[in-house]
């Protein structure tokens, strides 16, 4: 006689991502399934817009985060033999088609201003706004700053909802710079790569002078992905979006995309795997010697190393390179300089006066940088002068100090 | 040292620094204030906030010793506190060491050291205080500003400090520090001192486990209010009694990683009056469990109906949706309250005579807490 339990026929669960564009499907997002306990019971990355897995019946907790911080859950019953389709309506988190990029993967975004989540004006009557903003494109080439007027923000009106703006950038150091009247301009380090970036008042209360929030991006969604992850600490997330074998990856494929090269950097110091970043941050640092981070992530490869025969003289010749390259693409870029110089000057007992003059500078920008953004931002007069109004018009040539 | 808490053993522990500044002597409202010529130093007066701050984040740890919690058992916690002149009676029975920049210096050196004894330690500073910020996070102590020409000396530069940390051996470090990071335009004309408590070296690896996490964000404020716990000391509280916990991986477990992407969360929940968004800003390296319940968090449950009136009739249920176990409450007047595990349930009111409409909903229940209304019209 069988006495054995009958056999339960699975369901299936189906995930449906719904957002404004096609294109955001594209953008990692992590589900989970977890049981009534709470467990995780399977999860998954998804870049694209549909999903399904068959399971046991029973009821679940179906949770979609988002880079940004954001994140949507339902419950869902799935019966023997029978699918259950559930759909997450991403698009609600951003306001406009053009600027869910942004809500999707920066947690600095903020919050729509159409979310009850949202802190600020929010309504006609007391909606907050800035007139009259220009914005500027600058780059270091030879020791000098120059400006290059094509960007297409000219005496623009930003309010709570923002602007979207596409540009390309080509491997130089560059910075946007958006000049507000009455205040210091916002610089922004701009990635080498076709950026989209989105420009809106921050959140905050109705009776303070507004300041801006920045949002930039890449088209390189996993990359972006990544860089969020890292930046709000969420490191569990990002170790299972990405292995340290695609952060290797990353690093390895510097030629294609430095920047997101940068990033693949940042993640292998984060989780301290210095064997798998090899020779290649080094290469980084050589092969793109514009830019600041290559220089910065070997310094702290070599110091993360450390030993007996930790190579001092590389790791201060490459802080004070990154220095003279200009400023971090990446606000862990900034911190990690400021940290490295400082160790340095105590190193030397602050009588290495190019390591006192490299120091000094980054000084200057970590005073005035907001550290809550991925990409450097920091406010000022012109790109060598953190802090500050202009004084006078935008100057075409603004030449650097070399530190040597 | 004011070690309030000592069961100090030679295996790995948790050990942990509090200090709490809201009495400063020599500054507004001070027993001993001096005219201050530094203009940081001339805006800034007593705090009530601190104290009680502090002594709420000594209850909580103390708390989850109790509970068996902490995965590195409790060994140590030193506490220094100044309160500010209005302050009522702290840490009842203790005698409070105050937070000079003397003692800060010592106490530190006497944590570390304790930190330092095995790599499997955790190490964890709590500040509550003032705080000014140009690039470099300078920490004020009790006795900020004694010397109007100097002021700098009462304080230290906490950015470098925690870089100097990472000499401990200990492989996770937590640092909180709840405190304002102005910039003042005294400050913006004057080179400041690089004053870390110890220097930091080139030769000290960072920890594989760091969270070093601000309340506020440079040039902005932290806040509280008058005579309680600070808004981000409260979040942190939470957090660290069961807000941040999850079941992941089959236990109810705290990482340092949850700690610093859903602060900024949990901050918000503690202020939603608050017109402006306190933004705690976080550096992290990579994550690992601090806390460890051995049961779920058992989460205020509240239920009720539309229209009230349906209570006297409903029959109200939270039960587990898979095996249909859980709570029942028969009709009564008032709202049901009580206390479950964390999970998934399903929430019900019915009506077995048919007075008002059933009604049932899937809700998930997690700390720290939950109000439900069952529509039944």
């Amino acid at each position: 006689m069988n006495t054995s339990a009958p056999i339960q026929r699975q369901g299936q669960l189906q995930v449906v991502i719904d957002s404004h564009t096609p294109e955001s499907a594209i953008i990692p997002k992590h589900l989970q399934i977890m049981g009534t306990d709470l467990r995780v019971q399977q999860s998954a990355w998804l870049n694209n817009r549909t999903w399904q897995q068959d399971l046991p019946p029973g009821v679940y907790m179906v949770r979609l985060h988002l880079a940004s911080g954001k994140h949507l859950e339902q419950v869902v019953q799935i019966q023997e033999g029978q699918a259950s389709t559930l759909g997450f309506d991403i698009g609600q988190f951003s306001p406009r088609e053009s600027q869910e990029w942004a809500y999707l993967t920066k947690a600095s975004a903020g919050n729509s201003p159409e979310s009850i989540a949202f802190r600020g004006g929010g309504n006609k009557e007391s909606a907050r706004f800035l007139n009259h903003i220009n914005g500027y494109r600058w780059q270091l080439m030879n020791d000098v700053w120059t400006v290059i007027q094509d960007i297409p923000i000219n005496n623009a009106f930003i309010d709570e909802y923002g602007e979207t703006y596409h540009f390309y950038v080509a491997r130089e150091m560059q910075l946007l710079e958006v000049e507000v009247p009455g205040k210091a301009s916002v610089f922004v380090c701009l990635p080498p790569s076709e950026l989209a970036c989105m420009i809106k008042i921050a959140e905050g209360p109705e009776n303070v002078v507004p300041g801006l929030d920045i949002s930039i991006s890449t088209r390189n969604e996993k990359a972006q992905v990544l860089l969020s992850l890292i930046m709000s600490g969420d490191m569990a997330r990002a170790k299972t979006l990405s292995s340290v074998k695609d952060a290797e990856g990353l690093l390895y494929s510097k030629m294609q995309d430095p920047a997101a090269a940068a990033i693949g950097g940042y993640f292998l110091l984060k989780t301290g795997e210095l064997q798998k970043m090899h020779d290649w941050a080094n290469n980084l640092a050589n092969w793109f010697n514009w830019m600041p981070d290559g220089a910065i992530i070997h310094a702290w490869q070599l110091i993360q190393e450390g030993g007996a025969n930790i190579n001092i003289k590389t790791i201060r010749q490459r802080l004070i390179d990154a220095v003279n390259r200009g400023i971090p693409i990446y606000s862990e870029g900034l911190r990690l300089l400021y940290d490295g110089l400082t160790m340095l000057s105590f190193e030397f007992k602050r009588d290495d006066q190019p390591v006192e003059a490299a120091l000094s500078r980054v000084k200057q920008y970590m005073a005035y940088a907001d550290m809550s953004q991925e990409t450097t931002t920091f406010t000022g007069a012109y790109p060598d002068q953190p802090g500050g109004t202009k004084k006078e018009g935008i100057t075409g040539n603004r030449p650097v100090k070399k530190i040597t | 040292m004011a070690l309030y808490f000592d069961q100090i053993q030679p295996v790995p522990q948790t050990h942990i620094l509090i200090i709490g500044v809201g009495g400063y002597p020599f500054l507004n409202g001070g027993a001993n204030a001096v005219p201050q010529t530094f203009d940081g130093a001339q805006l800034l007066g007593q705090l009530s906030s601190p104290p009680v701050s502090a002594e709420a984040f000594y209850n909580m740890a103390i708390a989850l010793h109790q509970e068996g919690a902490w995965i590195k058992p409790l060994g140590s916690i030193n506490v220094l506190v100044s309160p500010d002149p209005s302050a009522g009676n702290l840490f009842a029975g203790k005698a409070l060491e105050p937070a000079t920049i003397a003692n800060i210096e010592n106490a530190y050196l006497d944590w570390k050291k304790l930190c330092n004894s095995d790599p499997e330690n955790v190490a964890i500073f709590f500040f509550c205080g003032h705080g000014l910020d140009k690039g470099e996070h300078y920490l004020l102590a009790e006795d900020f500003g004694q010397r109007p020409d100097n002021p700098w000396k009462g304080s230290f530069a906490f950015d470098m400090t925690r870089r100097a940390f990472f000499s401990c051996k200990a492989r996770t470090q937590l640092f909180f520090v709840d405190a304002c990071r102005q910039l003042t335009s005294d400050m913006l004309k004057t080179d400041l001192p690089a004053n870390p408590i110890e220097p930091p070296s080139l030769l000290a690896k960072d920890c594989a486990f760091n969270l070093t996490q601000k309340a506020a964000a440079a040039n902005e404020s932290a806040y509280g209010k008058k005579n309680e716990v600070s808004f981000y000391t409260k979040a942190l509280i939470g957090a660290l009694k069961g807000n941040a916990s999850n079941n992941d991986i089959g236990e109810w477990r705290i990482a340092t990683g949850t700690l610093s992407y859903k602060m900024n969360s949990f901050l918000q929940l503690e202020a939603p009056g608050e017109g402006y968004p306190q933004r705690c800003i976080s550096t992290t390296s990579d994550t690992t469990d601090i806390i460890r319940f051995s049961k779920p968090p058992m989460v205020p449950l509240k239920v009720s109906c539309t229209p009230d009136d349906a209570l006297a009739y409903a029959e109200l249920s939270c039960l587990d949706p898979n095996t249909n176990q859980g709570e029942r409450r028969p009709p009564q007047g008032a709202p049901w309250e009580t206390r479950i595990k964390a999970g998934l349930y399903k929430i019900e009111a019915s009506f077995s005579g048919g007075e008002y409409k059933s009604n049932a909903i899937f809700r998930q229940v997690m700390p720290p807490s939950v109000n439900q209304v069952l529509n039944c019209m």
